[in-house]
């Protein structure tokens, strides 16, 4: 019995959490075991826009202390701009003074020993959507937080680096060839980009700067990599994520998993570089699918002759082959007896290699 | 006396691979029948439930290491017992020193090794670079990392080809490197006493070294493979930048912990002689001389018709053919600013014995420290050369 290393780089739908985060003073739209759909607004989240101060015990030409007496608004309530927020008049009424409101916002505080205001901007909203179809499993109001399960795909990469993020997918040129910089484009801006069988540190630091949000690509220079680790290692937040499906090196996406993502273009998903993972939520035109085990990640596959496969080797890493014949206790070119195969290339060329110097791609879904 | 023979299951297992090694005992002849390495990827049980059926036979006595450098200091505390010497085994994720001597022995273990122990060099430019200068071909720099890094995806990896026994062996160079910089005084002939006690009668000048651990498998029991075995030596003259005089020794199977194993049982007495690969006698020479310098004149009495001389001249690495189990005498006469480390004088030596092997004598006149030097090609090949290596892919 011949073993070989494999790699599954995806899985058939599975349950998984999602998780929403919402800002400040957050209102949550939804209950516990409620379904949503992607569009569902969740809830609304408040992301402060700043402060600014006035020293009104300055302009009312009062003592700091006295300058609550003269508020025509009670701290906490909203104000808008150009609204008088305090007036003192003259002794013979013949005259005022009074602080207009510059901003529109709150009027948070005032500094009884300084005299001094403090307005805050109003709020933003930011109102966040579910992003897939699912059903509310958690709220956590501590942590301004909601949990989904959602039936997503769940796309397993060699490798990875980088925090969650989250954004449409956008397929870019061809799994086989190196991305480039020619190839990008301010389309790609907030996107999770996939393709390309290379990925060099000119072409991330351009996505970084064009705010693309993730990289799916096949392969890396592990020169490239090491760099890019820092001292929280691949969870490291590089500024973007990324996942590289195939390892270290010039590595083309398999065929099959460059078709079977080509049908995603567009949709919202998620990308954790520092788990290698893609996640891809259940679309709505895809009915109810049965829920289906997580294949365990099983590292090896049984080898057969026929069975389609990808060089590990110092030369032809990463070339694609077929199994015509294994071969027990073959004596190789390194001097070392092992079990082998023999492997025909797509150029025709056959090549005598050891079984852990191959790796198995089983098909797409 | 029964005639019964007793059959052992030794079995390890490493974070890349599980091994097994079958020996039959007859008498006090230990015979070793059959290897079997799978990749650790096979769970443990499978692995041994099937060696199980195909090695079969009533009162199988079933050993396993679960301790690997342990075995190895059995090993060498029984095979070497009168000398001082330096177990190295590099695996995938670990690597260990085991040094003995007189009684008295030390362990030491780093995470370092050919696969996820390679993390710590692959991370530093520095190492990386260094690492790069021991690989000896024009090989591409981003083909060789890729190559290397992906180990620690895939780990159970079997070098195919020579130009990846080349990388492999450029990696282990610099594992010894590291670890000879951390514990530098495993890697002397002369221990740490004697230098303290000028005044003390030195014991023999000669170290031995034995090479082990998946760094340097083989997988073969016809262990005739002599460029293998000379990047092996060339790894071990680099890395650990050893000098002095050392006898070494590789285990090309694995099998110093079964070894040791069976020896714990008191079957019988390490069988160095069958099963660890003797290379030879290294004889490095310190000094800090121009190429082409001449050093020194080293007469050897292989006990052939009449003793052999070889005028030494800085730069060279050149092999002495001599067999294993020959021995034989070498009598040095060294310059001023040349020395022997563990010898003490530098104009005359005594005699000193030394032993034959696959790779012979080889003397190394590259002077110390090697490290600060780059090889250009012409004199990569020559290094080569000098260690049995003829022609390359």
């Amino acid at each position: 019995m011949f073993l070989g290393y494999a790699r599954y780089p995806f899985s058939r739908y599975t349950t998984h959490h999602v998780t929403r985060s919402l800002t400040g003073n957050a209102q949550v739209l939804v209950k516990v075991g409620e379904e949503v759909r992607p569009e569902k607004i969740v809830g609304i989240g408040k992301k402060s826009a700043g402060f600014r101060t006035l020293d009104a015990a300055a302009v009312l030409k009062v003592p700091p202390q006295d300058v609550k007496k003269y508020l025509t608004k009670m701290t906490g309530s909203y104000i808008n701009k150009g609204e008088v927020i305090a007036q003192r008049s003259s002794v013979l009424g013949l005259g005022k003074k009074q602080i207009k409101s510059p901003v529109d916002g709150v009027l948070q505080q005032i500094n009884e020993q300084t005299g001094v205001l403090t307005l805050e901007y109003r709020p933003e909203e930011l109102r966040v959507v579910s992003g897939v179809k699912g059903v509310v499993s958690n709220i956590d109001p501590h942590k301004n937080e909601l949990t989904i399960s959602a039936n997503v795909i769940e796309v397993h990469g060699a490798l990875g680096i980088g925090q969650r993020r989250e954004g449409s997918i956008h397929i870019v040129g061809q799994p086989d060839l190196p991305l480039s910089e020619k190839q990008i484009d301010p389309t790609w801006e907030n996107k999770i980009v996939v393709g390309g069988s290379l990925l060099t540190k000119q072409v991330l630091y351009h996505c970084v700067a064009l705010k693309v949000q993730g990289i799916v690509v096949g392969g890396i220079h592990w020169e490239d990599f090491s760099t890019l680790i820092g001292s929280r290692g691949r969870f490291e937040d590089i500024g973007i994520s990324v996942v590289v499906t195939e390892g270290f090196g010039n590595l083309p996406i398999p065929p099959k998993l460059f078709e079977s993502l080509q049908a995603y273009e567009g949709k919202f998903s998620f990308i954790w570089g520092g788990t290698a993972r893609l996640l891809i939520p259940q679309q709505e035109t895809e009915g109810v699918k049965p829920q289906e085990h997580v294949h365990a990640q099983a590292r090896y596959a049984r080898l057969a002759e026929g069975m389609r496969v990808r060089l590990l080797t110092l030369n032809r890493r990463g070339e694609f082959g077929t199994i015509r014949q294994l071969v027990e206790d073959t004596y190789l070119g390194s001097g070392i007896v092992a079990p082998a195969a023999h492997i025909e290339l797509y150029n025709g060329e056959t090549v005598l290699v050891p079984v852990t110097e191959i790796e198995v791609i089983p098909d797409a879904i | 006396m029964s005639l019964t023979a007793q059959t052992y299951i030794v079995s390890q297992f490493s974070e890349a691979f599980h091994t097994s090694h079958l020996f039959v005992r007859l008498h006090d002849e230990l015979e070793l029948v059959d290897s079997i390495t799978v990749p650790a990827f096979v769970d443990r049980d499978v692995f041994l439930e099937s060696i199980r059926k195909k090695w079969y036979k009533s009162g199988n006595v079933e050993l396993t290491i679960t301790n690997r450098k342990i075995f190895n200091l059995e090993f060498i505390r029984d095979a070497f017992s009168h000398h001082k010497t330096l177990m190295i085994d590099i695996g995938t994720d670990v690597s260990s020193l085991v040094y003995y001597r007189d009684g008295s022995f030390a362990i030491k273990e780093e995470k370092l090794g050919l696969a996820e122990g390679l993390a710590p060099l692959l991370h530093s430019a520095s190492e990386r670079e260094r690492m790069y200068s021991y690989v000896h071909l024009d090989l591409d720099r981003r083909d060789v990392f890729d190559f290397l890094a992906d180990r620690q995806l895939n780990p159970a990896r079997v070098a195919g080809s020579l130009n990846e026994r080349f990388v492999e062996f450029a990696a282990t160079t610099a594992i010894l490197t590291r670890l000879a910089q951390e514990h530098e005084r495993y890697f002397t002939v002369t221990s740490h006493e004697e230098k303290k006690g000028s005044r003390m009668a030195q014991s023999s000048p000669v170290g031995i070294a034995v090479l082990g651990g998946e760094a340097f498998w083989f997988q073969t029991k016809e262990i005739n493979v002599s460029h293998l075995e000379g990047l092996a030596l060339l790894s071990f003259l680099d890395g650990a930048n050893i000098e002095g005089i050392w006898r070494i020794y590789l285990d090309g199977n694995s099998l110093t912990p079964a070894l040791g194993r069976l020896k714990k049982e008191g079957v019988v007495s390490a069988a160095v002689s069958r099963y660890i690969q003797q290379l030879g006698t290294a004889i490095v020479l310190s000094h800090a001389q121009a190429e082409g310098t001449q050093l020194g004149t080293l007469r050897f009495d292989l006990g052939f018709h009449s003793p052999q001389e070889l005028h030494v001249v800085a730069g060279q690495l050149i092999r002495l053919p001599f067999e294993r189990g020959q021995t034989g005498k070498v009598e040095m006469q060294l310059h001023e600013g040349v020395r022997i480390a563990g010898l003490d004088g530098s104009l005359a030596t005594p005699n000193i014995e030394i032993e034959g092997g696959s790779l012979g004598i080889v003397i190394d006149a590259r002077g110390r420290p090697l490290h600060s030097r780059v090889p250009n090609k012409e004199t990569r090949k020559r290094w080569l050369e000098g260690v049995g290596i003829k022609q390359v892919e």
